[in-house]
């Protein structure tokens, strides 16, 4: 009797419960990371042979290309790429008024899908989304980043790695329907070789934070 | 005709084979059982353990390129800062200030600076009877929060320690939720970096994200400190 009593506590041995889906899961996000944090690093190593090799006058170049390749990044500049258009157009056949405005929350719903399809680059009406992009409604005018979408009907461009896949998933998803709800139609044009996708216009402030390096061997 | 008398013998001897042909029995039943479980999952466990092997070595791997990786970047910065020093230039000195500007506002680097913590917690009241899906924070929540904070001025956000950009994706997946593709739980921490004597007071205003929240059943906390946020490409703990 004592010899089973010890049998069924001995049962519970803490396990790795993870199982082989979440491990290969788990394995190829570690994986894509590596690649990232590879593509980094050779950027940065490029970027320090640069500063090493090159004569002290031209360093000034290194530097103004380091500043114009992280604007670009950051969305102060014009970008071309393959990448699809999408049009948002009122209509007129459903009953009920027509709604006067798009709502904030259908476009923002709409950005966060459009980036789970892996889009890179995204404008809406002419106006760049950015890091700090925000789409709020404000006395009833949808507005981004304090400018009112006002005329009907705009357009979405978006640039992407992969567009005909960015195409086949928005067609595939219930986007078209929630716009259609909401009296929008939406228009999905076929991928375009070259969409141009405007610079954010304002300038960028960055305040209230600073870089944090003594700790860099912690992470 | 044998007559055995029952002497203290024979009850010694009787306890001693019953517990013995216990012991027998038990040790039988249980090298049976074990033998059985590890032929039904020897190669499935071989496999498990391999891939398992595989990411254990691929997030060591990751560690150390992380790693790499910083010092890397601590080694352009401190070109450039002697860059900048060296030369006396202002324009010099205004550029790699600009440069360290954008990689901070990218997420390319590890930044520090004030700002306002928001704690969303599944109510912890939810009376029988009812969905349990009015209880639970979504992530229309979170985006709302986020919202409010960008627009009050927030420099940089992120939710439980993951830096957002312009292409994060966030998605309620039942009981996580998932930002990038990673699985998050609850509670949900939001980390804005800003002035907190805007990002509180725009928080809180009447009827706005807070009450509108609270009228969600949903616990919010609303805290001033300090925030450190890792950079976006960042090996997970």
């Amino acid at each position: 009797m004592i010899a089973v009593q010890f049998q069924t506590i001995k049962q519970p041995v803490v396990r790795d419960t993870r199982d082989m889906w979440e491990l290969r899961e788990d394995l190829t996000r570690a994986q894509e990371l590596h690649s990232n944090l590879l593509n980094e690093i050779y950027k940065y190593e490029q970027r320090l042979t640069e500063y090493e090799s090159v004569r002290n006058d031209s360093k000034e170049d290194i530097l103004r290309d380091t500043l114009e390749e992280l604007k670009a990044d950051a969305g102060l500049t014009e970008v071309k790429g393959r990448g699809i258009i999408l049009t948002v157009e009122r209509t007129y056949n459903v009953i009920g008024a027509p709604t006067e405005n798009i709502s904030a929350y259908l476009l923002r719903r709409f950005i966060n899908e459009l980036n789970s399809y892996e889009a890179k680059e995204i404008s809406i009406a002419g106006h760049r989304i950015i890091n700090t992009t925000v789409i709020r409604e404000i006395q009833g005018e949808t507005k981004i980043d304090s400018y009112p979408i006002n005329s009907l009907p705009f357009e979405i461009k978006i640039i992407a790695d992969d567009p005909e896949k960015l195409y086949n998933r928005i067609n595939a998803s219930k986007a078209i329907d929630e716009f259609y709800v909401e009296n929008f139609n939406l228009r999905v044009s076929e991928p375009i070789n070259e969409v141009i996708i405007p610079a954010y216009t304002d300038p960028i402030r960055v305040k209230h934070m600073e870089p944090l390096k003594s700790e860099r061997g912690v992470n | 005709m044998i007559v055995v008398k029952v002497k203290g013998r024979h009850v010694v001897f009787s306890f001693i084979f019953l517990i013995l042909g216990f012991m027998i029995s038990f040790s039988y039943q249980f090298t049976k059982q074990d033998s059985n479980q590890g032929r039904i999952t020897d190669r499935q466990w071989s496999k498990e353990y391999q891939i398992r092997n595989e990411l254990i070595e691929q997030e060591e791997r990751n560690r150390i390129l992380q790693k790499e990786l910083s010092d890397q970047q601590a080694k352009v910065q401190a070109t450039e800062v002697e860059l900048a020093n060296k030369e006396a230039e202002k324009i010099y000195f205004n550029l790699v200030e600009d440069v360290e500007k954008f990689r901070m506002y990218n997420g390319e680097i590890k930044i520090q600076g004030p700002g306002v913590n928001v704690t969303l917690e599944d109510a912890s009241y939810s009376p029988t009877g009812e969905d349990v899906n009015n209880y639970i924070v979504h992530e229309n929540h979170i985006f709302k929060v986020i919202n409010e904070l960008y627009i009050s001025g927030a420099q940089a956000v992120s939710v439980n320690g993951k830096r957002l950009n312009k292409n994060s994706f966030i998605y309620c997946n039942g009981p996580v939720v998932t930002i990038d593709g990673e699985p998050y739980p609850a509670p949900f921490t939001i980390s804005a970096i800003g002035d907190p004597e805007v990002l509180i007071p725009a928080l809180n205003i009447n009827g706005g994200i807070n009450d509108q929240l609270v009228q969600d059943n949903i616990v919010v906390t609303i805290a001033k400190s300090d925030i450190t946020m890792e950079p976006l490409l960042q090996t997970k703990d």
